[in-house]
């Protein structure tokens, strides 16, 4: 056992509104610089649609994350020696308009314009080549459904959903959407760092976060492709690939990422999860539907002596102890079992997590009026027993949350469902029959567990929604130890050590 | 006061005309003690510039190699025709001097090179051709401008000429293959290059004896950044010389092959752009244009 610690934030999908705050924040803290233009270090998606850069998931095209081959997991990008051979060629890459053409507005013709009969407007101009631009597309285009034949329709994760599920979700009575927020996801196995032909790719001990070491990045853009989540970006005026941060400088000052801090909905949490670096390798190469169990398998009990022991170890202070006995993430993740990683089919295990949303039931239309397809009397049952009349299909919440396996997703959805039947019976009607508390234990809950899911889910204040430990700067590994001697640990496992390295 | 001042008349601009016509006359004096040897030492430059130069194509009194035997020229011909054929000599040949005429239908219509050289160069060749035509006997030193009659004799192989011709024998001293620059009719891809002339019937032109000289120091413009620090040995200059004795019965090609080389450049470009046509518009679109356009 290798325990270390991670950083993990975690996205209550339920909560969100898709006011784009958390985009903004980063924008203006991150990537309001020359270069960076049309980089969201975050951004917010409508699902179902095709998001941010068009078609990311599509991974046929992209070839980002891992594949398994065998007995052996390997880019999906390129092999060590196609590489080498394609390292000037590299057509996975996204080009300019996969992502959008950077534009703004020219504000000054809203006061120099001639006087005449109509308002003057801001033109919209682009930012790469100055001239007026007639925008076709932008990094949220499909929001909200708009241009849903176009992009909502080719969501690469409808595969597997009937035709007539697809088409009934075009009509108003089945019509969804839900947000899907996206930052880097700071894998366990990151296919940036695996793909990186300089080596300048690497994963901070203390805290897990995913760096791009500016210095030693030499613009080959392998990690571009390679990541499956295209969550690494080029910035053309500086040459230099540049990613998500996790916003270290101010967890190390105490401070909540700027996104998860600027959340008006209050639907991201941020804890310590503790994590196994041994098991790495075997739990990303396990076959597609057990990819979510392995993963779960991976992080560690923070009360267990043995982990604890093993964490000091290596190292970890005992702040971060503390904190990960209180992270929400480790709640949420391990304990109630309720929230999944993002496409863990890619096999780069992600370490941010998601609660996936719930959706109302389809309805049907009765004397020219809508009406939810449930029965009043049997009211809890149906919502409950009959996942498959949710809007959202299962199978392509399975798709985003679980790599396919619907079994997950449907254990999730009903402890979700079950402690929202819970508190409605106790608040709402005064009291809870038995049938509520005999879906609360189907669900593998008990009464304290719903409770406690209930509150840290609406009511959490700011300490118990962050958890950031303090940060020991000063007993950083370079800080204290020889950075040459520990050259040769490269990676977790899953690399092979130096041969001439220790 | 004007005490002080004697001492700086000397530079005063009325006195510096004197000071100069001091320094002319006493230049002079020593160009005029020196001129007494300047004949001899003419003609011995210009023996050394003839050997660079001239010898490949002339002797002095050795008889005709690829140009006339020089002994006694400037006798024969005008001072001043010979100061300016030497000179540039394809100012001669284009402006139908009638002597230049006339040299081209006795010499197998080989045009002398313009060699580059300077008109001092040239008076000290002609101060060389004087002195060893005023001498009753071909001068001792001549003998050394005709290497390759005095050279003993080597029996030259035509196949082995093939070889070197084509490249496929490196030439011993690092020279380029004559096929780089030349063609003969039947050898190689296309004949051979176009720089240089078509060489199927040099030995018409040239003669063996001509041939042999010209080869073995070698002396053409352009050539000779080439070969004038990588010569020929005597028997790689056998071998060729047997080689276009064999050569020289075929007929000459016809036309140049200009349009044939521009029909292959079109045909790569053409080919180039096809391969083009193939692969650009794959790379240009977007999946979001596709998207729109309904492709995917």
């Amino acid at each position: 056992m290798n325990v270390r610690a991670h950083m993990s934030m975690l996205f209550h999908l339920d909560k969100c509104i898709g006011c784009h705050t958390c985009s903004v924040a980063c924008k203006n803290l991150w990537t309001d610089r020359k270069g960076a233009e049309y980089m969201w270090w975050n951004n917010v998606e409508t699902r179902p649609g095709t998001g941010y850069p068009t078609r990311w998931e599509d991974q046929g095209h992209y070839r980002g994350g891992w594949e398994l081959k065998g007995k052996k997991l390997s880019l999906r990008l390129h092999s060590r020696a196609g590489g080498l051979a394609k390292i000037f060629y590299n057509p996975a890459l996204p080009t300019m308009d996969d992502y959008y053409e950077p534009f703004t507005f020219r504000y000054q013709d809203l006061f120099n314009a001639p006087a005449g009969d109509d308002q003057p407007t801001a033109i919209p101009i682009s930012k790469v080549t100055g001239d007026p631009l007639d925008i076709q597309t932008g990094p949220n285009w499909d929001d909200d459904l708009g241009g849903s034949g176009i992009y909502a329709s080719n969501d690469p994760n409808l595969a597997g959903v009937s035709e007539e599920v697809r088409r009934q979700m075009n009509e108003l009575e089945r019509v969804v959407f839900n947000y899907l927020p996206r930052i880097c996801n700071h894998c366990l196995n990151p296919a940036c760092a695996a793909a990186c032909p300089s080596g300048a790719i690497y994963k901070r001990a203390e805290d897990g976060v995913v760096l791009v070491n500016e210095n030693k990045c030499r613009a080959w853009r392998m990690c571009v492709a390679a990541c499956p989540y295209k969550k690494v970006y080029y910035n053309w005026s500086t040459g230099k690939s540049e990613k998500c941060i996790l916003c270290f400088p101010r967890m190390e000052t105490g401070q909540a990422p700027a996104c998860a801090h600027s959340c008006v909905g209050r639907i991201r949490y941020m804890g310590v999860l503790l994590y196994d670096a041994d098991q790495i390798p075997s739990a990303a190469m396990v076959p597609d539907e057990q990819l979510v169990e392995a993963h779960r398998n991976v992080i560690l009990d923070p009360f267990d002596p043995e982990v604890l022991a093993g964490a000091r170890a290596n190292g970890t202070e005992d702040s971060w102890l503390e904190a990960a006995q209180n992270s929400p993430a480790y709640k949420f993740v391990k304990e109630w079992g309720i929230a999944l990683p993002l496409h863990a089919e890619y096999r780069t295990m992600a370490m941010m997590y998601y609660i996936p949303p719930l959706s109302p039931v389809v309805s049907v239309i009765e004397n020219e009026l809508f009406k939810l397809d449930l029965a009043e009397e049997r009211h809890d049952f149906e919502l409950f027993q009959r996942l498959d009349a949710a809007r959202l299909p299962v199978k392509y919440l399975a798709n985003l949350f679980s790599a396919g396996n619907e079994q997950v997703i449907r254990e999730v959805m009903h402890k979700l469902l079950a402690v929202r039947l819970y508190m409605r019976h106790k608040t709402v009607r005064g009291a809870v029959n038995s049938d509520t508390l005999g879906y609360l234990s189907e669900a593998g809950l008990t009464v304290e567990k719903a409770e406690a899911i209930y509150k840290l889910t609406t009511l959490p204040n700011v300490k118990e929604q962050f958890v950031i430990p303090q940060y020991h700067r000063e007993t950083a590994v370079e800080a204290w130890k020889d950075p040459l001697a520990h050259k040769g640990e490269a990676g977790f496992g899953a690399i092979q050590p130096p041969q001439r390295g220790e | 006061m004007p005490g002080r001042s004697i001492p700086f008349r000397l530079f005063e601009h009325r006195r510096i005309p004197l000071l100069f016509m001091l320094i002319g006359a006493a230049l002079i004096f020593m160009t005029l003690s020196t001129s007494a040897s300047f004949d001899r030492q003419t003609a011995e430059q210009g023996q050394q510039i003839f050997q660079q130069n001239c010898a490949s194509c002339h002797t002095v009194g050795g008889g005709k190699l690829v140009g006339p035997d020089l002994q006694g020229v400037t006798a024969l011909r005008d001072r001043q025709w010979l100061q300016e054929f030497i000179l540039d000599p394809t100012a001669k040949f284009d402006s139908g001097d009638p002597i230049a005429m006339q040299l081209l239908t006795e010499y197998s219509n080989i045009r002398m090179p313009n060699m580059g050289l300077t008109a001092a160069d040239v008076e000290a060749i002609l101060v060389f051709l004087e002195s060893s035509s005023a001498a009753t006997q071909p001068a001792p030193t001549t003998g050394a401008s005709q290497p390759t009659l005095t050279a003993p004799a080597v029996v030259g192989n035509a196949a082995a000429g093939q070889r070197y011709f084509t490249g496929e024998t490196s030439l011993a001293n690092g020279g380029t293959a004559c096929i780089a620059c030349h063609s003969v009719s039947g050898s190689g891809v296309l004949d051979g290059g176009t720089l240089g002339p078509d060489l199927t019937q040099v030995l018409t032109r040239y003669g063996e004896p001509g041939l042999t000289a010209a080869i073995s120091a070698i002396n053409f413009p352009t050539m000779i950044g080439i070969f004038g620090a990588k010569p020929l040995t005597p028997q790689e200059v056998s071998d060729l010389v047997a080689y276009f004795t064999e050569t020289n019965v075929q007929p000459a090609p016809v036309g140049t092959k200009t349009g044939l080389y521009l029909g292959i450049a079109g045909g790569l470009v053409v080919i180039l752009f096809a391969v083009l046509f193939v692969f650009w518009p794959r790379q240009r679109q977007s999946i979001s244009e596709k998207l729109r356009a309904g492709k995917l």
